[in-house]
């Protein structure tokens, strides 16, 4: 229901344009499945963000800007470096200098496509050094060990100072230095500087070298004369594939397959692939994907001092101290994802609709009402009905508050798991009240409140009638991901109880355009795997979180994210196969420049 | 062979952050203060931005006394002009409908309005309440629209005024300005957030012609602390302050990027990146050269209080009670003259009226039910907004108020430091999203430039009332480009200081997807390059 509404008429039209359901799709669009884009009702059936455009074999992919390490690679890289010349206890004294380099944020979508950089960033690269090369000149041992024996003579000897550089300035860049960076370092053992301040001073440059805070790529062969185009050298190759699964510099293995030749054999990269993916650190990454794209962090916590929430709750230790509801939803998601990633071969249609329970906590096993799995044996099965795969677990569907949102959950349903595009209300052009959500009734349920603000409104169904029936259905689930048959009203103010209403999860959705009749959560999901929406849209964003890099028209980008697709609900490739195919396509391997 | 970094350096920053004269001395001396800590002469203008977020209750922001010969605006208008809030009649200036009054004439034992309560009463006579800037172009959340960089909206709300061209904030015009800093500062600007790391401010590295990019904010007390004061001694001795001979290693490091800038195989784009990274090199080489002796009080250094999305009401107000120790220390040392807060957390009532403890809010682009975005989301309910005027309440009470009372203490000539700064109390958004009538409380005169102790409204209240939302009139004021111009001549810069393209003023002016049939939209573009009418009395 709207509510003072006080435009002139005469501007509906113009105010149906503005709301960016009807419009242009991706006139606003950043391409990433985020909410820049503009698309119609009618266009979620349609190309879902992009994943379905024609990909064109052959063709170069798309242009790899230069990027900084992102933070998290930057300190994972400095830690790493300092291990790897056996001076593992500056990694402690340098951890809060690590920390001040500013993380990265998700403005752009995942959080490695930040590629900012800001005055605290060059300072904070700069006081690492410095802090790593005080250590050192401070420590006859550890100089010994990072630039050997001869750094303790009275001066430091050529021969001395190349030792060191292949030691720790190679790791630093990454690959072998060349002549004329060996000069540029050896130039500051000029006779002013002790021995140490010369090793400090040398650690200090390339601490804060392009070579060392970039993905610097420029080593490679040019392809077929281009010079835009070119395949990457071994060592540029053994770094993409680090940090791609490890987020951090190349190991000893790797670099030595740079080194010998051998990971630009077909075999000898294979077996890197298989021993990198196979790495704990790969985990690591891939739960980062996890975790950014179904925005798991993004929620805010439980508004536990509202009397109505703590009413919900009650005799679910919500907010308790040693109860961590939302972290254990969260571990869930990880334990699942990586069930069906690591520990057997399984597809995504597989984690879509499995009904397994994995989490070990009492607290959440209660709101599933199944037992805690045990860690070992046979998991528990969630109760036949109730919820179905991955996408009905409780981290993504939570509330804050005691309250439902069935707005909430439809368009993250719709802009994230299904990357459709969906713009943002409008608040400059939305009639007032628009964004208000309906008031509490103990004679209507959530979904009927939520139902009459915008139906019947030509308006607000431009873009509703594509998302909300999704978080009608959902209503299956409380505030707290419990599932349930009627809900319960409460005053906000005191809690108390006001009334317990049956609820309809009777809907008609359009997932892939046709109007489709759905009655029940088990079935939407049903749909929602069907139409293999969640495939393309997943492809896609690790693509980008992956490259670090939106996918580009006219590129081979697109034949990449359909093999992915296609790989994910097959049985042989699965998710981790998927996962490790970005690192298989041509694109992988070579480096497109932007315009100069 | 290493140049010497005066030769790598963009010769635009250079000129701008030490003077074209200097560019005979060698980089390091040229980069150097006068004197450590001197402020003989006039003390210096600051600059410091307090934000806070999502719509605001106006009516509760603008006083509602009556008395003493003031009444409501109900007295005089209908309709939705009738909205509550006191008529003042003083014409500001003659053949405009601006009108104005004491802020001493509104004061009650409970403060000038419903959000700006006591705790300001004390400092009236060096405030400035303002009401009708409205910004021209259409926008939604957004992160630098207060400081006109409006093209900023948040990827979650994407806004028509995300077409136009990206524009520096002006607080980073001011800090890349040789009228703000005379010689290389400790530190260009200091970012502040508690929970999000996106600072509201933009940057183009003080070149005009490199991309804008959006600054990172501090988010933990110490690293602010580090940035402002890690390595810096107090005086000893009479010697001369002596560069920190790590800088030269800083000319290795930019000869690398000077090398690699020149790689047939790098885009402009990359380049581009490449020069910003050497422009903030020369940043780091300058801060280096420069501590050397501090002759203020060097503030404890904090412990570390990661960054956290909670709300944890401890863990909220101890960071904003070390940030705030920061902020002045950072003034009183001279480390910066340019400060931006963005108040992403607060302390405010919670959910149940009948409990009187604070509770933590946090505004992230979550606008779920119970969130501060949720409680700006709900305006029919009254109970949110209850807890929404008390979240605004305690940033007015506990951050505008208690920086002001720190900041009011004297300095060289006379003044205080509160009297030769300007704090801006801005905000996201006006009403319900619309950003019409955007709040605006400052303090300090800027070494006197503006008439203080005043209550300026700039809204044509004779003029069309287009609609009303819920809290909030559509009555065309003035645009908010010219508290911009306002706000940068006040620091002392003029028009050709950060006018760009041969316009007028400062900030875009483009009223594009605003239909004239729905918003005002004829503003005297004319006068866009003027500071607000009225303001210097």
């Amino acid at each position: 229901m709207i509510r003072n509404f006080a435009y002139p008429s005469t501007l509906a039209a113009a105010l149906l344009w503005s709301l960016g359901c009807t419009t242009d799709p991706g006139s606003h669009g950043d391409g990433a499945g985020g909410a820049g884009a503009a698309a119609g009702a009618a266009a979620f059936g349609g190309n879902p963000g992009g994943v379905d455009v024609s990909c064109t074999q052959g063709a170069a992919p798309g242009v790899s800007p230069l990027m900084k390490l992102s933070t998290k690679q930057y300190r994972n890289t400095v830690r790493d470096l300092l291990r790897a010349v056996s001076a593992d206890p500056v990694v402690e004294r340098v951890e809060s200098l690590l920390a001040s380099i500013p993380d990265d944020s998700t403005s752009d979508g995942f959080t490695g496509r930040d590629n900012r950089t800001a005055l605290e960033h060059v300072q904070g690269y700069f006081n690492v050094g410095r802090s790593v090369g005080d250590a050192l000149a401070a420590d006859s041992v550890l100089l010994a060990s990072v630039a050997g024996e001869c750094a303790r003579e009275a001066a430091l000897s050529p021969a001395c100072v190349n030792g060191f550089l292949d030691r720790f300035v190679q790791l630093a860049y990454r690959r072998p230095l060349l002549e004329s960076e060996r000069a540029e370092y050896a130039a500051l053992n000029d006779g002013s500087r002790s021995p140490a301040a010369a090793i400090r001073a040398m650690v200090i440059v390339a601490l804060s070298s392009p070579r060392f805070v970039h993905h610097v790529e420029v080593d490679g062969a040019a392809i077929d004369g281009t010079t835009d185009l070119m395949r990457i050298s071994p060592y540029e190759t053994a770094s993409r594939l680090s940090y791609l699964f490890w987020q951090t510099m190349p190991d000893e293995q790797l670099f030595a397959a740079a080194a010998d030749g051998s990971l630009e054999t077909d075999a000898g990269f294979a077996q890197q692939l298989e021993r990198v993916f196979a790495d704990d650190r790969t985990r690591e990454t891939i739960w980062s994907f996890w975790n950014e794209w179904l925005r798991l962090e993004k929620f805010t916590g439980f508004e536990i001092g509202r009397p109505a929430l703590q009413a919900l709750a009650a005799g679910e230790s919500l907010g308790a101290p040693g109860h961590d509801h939302y972290g254990d939803m969260v571990q869930e998601v990880r334990d699942l994802t990586e069930l069906f990633t690591f520990q057997r071969v399984g597809t995504l249609s597989q984690l879509l609709t499995t009904d397994l329970s994995v989490t070990p906590s009492p607290d959440l096993a209660k709101l599933y009402g199944v037992a805690p799995w045990e860690g070992r044996g046979d998991y528990p099965q969630l109760p036949a009905g109730t919820r179905a795969g991955l996408l009905q677990r409780a981290a993504l569907l939570v509330s804050n508050l005691e309250q439902t949102n069935p707005f909430h959950r439809g368009a993250f349903m719709r802009r994230y798991l299904l990357c459709d595009p969906l713009p943002q209300p409008d608040p400059n052009s939305l009639p007032p009240g628009a964004l208000d959500p309906p008031p509490v009734s103990s004679a209507q349920t959530t979904r009927q409140r939520f139902q009459a603000k915008v139906e019947g409104n030509p308006l607000c169904q431009a873009c509703h009638a594509g998302f909300s029936d999704l978080g009608y259905v959902l209503e299956s689930f409380d505030a707290l991901g419990r599932y349930r048959t009627s809900e319960k009203v409460y005053d906000e103010k005191n809690g108390q109880y006001l009334a317990e209403l049956p609820i309809d999860t009777n809907a008609t959705l359009r997932i892939t355009g046709e109007a489709v009749p759905v009655t029940s959560a088990a079935e939407l999901n049903q749909r929602v795997v069907a139409s293999q929406k969640v495939e393309a849209c997943m492809a896609r964003l690790y693509f980008e979180f992956a490259n670090r890099r939106p996918v580009a028209d006219d590129s081979s980008d697109h034949c990449a994210v359909q093999d992915m697709k296609s790989g994910l609900n097959e049985p042989a490739v699965g998710i981790s196969g998927t996962f490790k195919r970005i690192a298989r396509y041509p694109g992988f391997f070579q480096r497109k420049v932007g315009p100069q | 062979m290493t140049a010497p970094i005066r030769t790598l350096l963009p010769r635009r920053v250079f000129l701008r952050g030490v003077g074209g004269a200097a560019l005979a001395l060698p980089l390091l001396e040229s980069l150097l203060p006068k004197a450590a800590g001197a402020q003989a002469a006039a003390a210096p203008k600051r600059f410091i931005v307090l934000k806070s977020f999502s719509t605001q209750l106006v009516k509760q922001w603008y006083p509602t006394f009556t008395g003493n010969g003031y009444t409501l605006k109900d007295s005089k208008y209908s309709g939705s002009k009738a909205d509550g809030t006191t008529l003042l009649s003083n014409k500001l200036v003659a053949g405009a409908p601006y009108t104005w009054a004491p802020l001493r004439d509104l004061q009650t034992d409970q403060g000038i309005s419903g959000i700006l309560g006591p705790k300001l009463n004390p400092h009236l006579d060096k405030l400035t309440l303002i009401r009708g800037l409205d910004f021209l172009p259409s926008v939604n959340h957004n992160f630098g629209g207060l400081l006109g960089n409006f093209a900023s909206c948040t990827k979650a709300t994407p806004c028509d005024a995300d077409g136009l061209p990206a524009v520096p904030t002006i607080d980073q015009v001011m800090a890349y300005s040789s009228k703000v800093y005379e010689a290389a500062p400790g530190q260009r600007s200091l970012h502040i957030s508690q929970g999000v790391t996106d600072a509201m401010s933009y940057s183009d590295s003080g070149q005009p012609d490199s991309p804008v990019e959006q600054l990172k904010a501090r988010t933990n007390p110490r690293d602010v602390f580090n940035d402002l004061f890690a390595g810096l001694s107090l005086p000893a001795g009479d010697g001369p302050p002596m560069a920190d001979p790590d800088a030269l290693l800083v000319d290795k490091v930019v000869e690398q990027y000077r090398a690699l800038k020149a790689h047939p195989r790098l885009s402009a784009d990359d380049r581009q990146k490449v020069e910003q990274h050497i422009t903030l090199l020369a940043e780091v080489e300058a801060k280096l050269s420069t501590t050397t002796k501090l002759a203020c009080t060097k503030p404890a250094e904090p412990g570390s209080l990661d960054n956290n999305s909670g709300t944890d009401p401890t863990d909220i107000r101890q960071k904003w009670d070390l940030f705030l120790d920061l902020v002045v220390a950072a003034v009183a040392c001279d480390r910066t003259r340019i400060i931006t807060i963005g108040v992403h957390k607060a302390l405010g009532p919670g959910p149940d009226p009948s409990n009187s403890a604070l509770s933590g809010h946090y505004h992230s682009e979550d606008a779920s039910g119970g969130t501060w975005h949720g409680l700006a989301h709900d305006w029919g309910n009254e109970n949110s907004r209850r807890m929404l005027a008390g979240i605004n309440s305690w940033i007015a009470q506990e951050l505008f108020a208690k920086l002001v009372e720190k900041l009011d203490v004297p300095e060289s000539g006379g003044k205080t430091m509160l009297d030769n700064s300007l704090v801006y109390w801005g905000n996201e958004l006006g009403f319900n999203h619309i950003a019409y009538s955007v709040p605006c409380l400052l303090a300090g005169s800027a070494g006197g430039f503006i008439k203080t102790g005043r209550y300026l409204d700039y809204i044509d209240w004779d003029g069309r009332a287009y609609f009303s939302q819920e809290d909030g009139n559509v009555i065309k004021g003035i645009p908010h480009n010219r508290f911009l111009v306002t706000a940068l001549q006040a620091m002392g810069l003029s028009p050709s200081d950060y006018e760009r393209g041969g316009q007028p003023g400062y900030g875009s002016t483009s009223t594009s997807g605003r239909d004239p049939a729905v918003w005002p939209t004829d503003y005297d573009l004319a006068s866009i390059g003027q500071i607000l009418p009225g303001i210097q009395g």
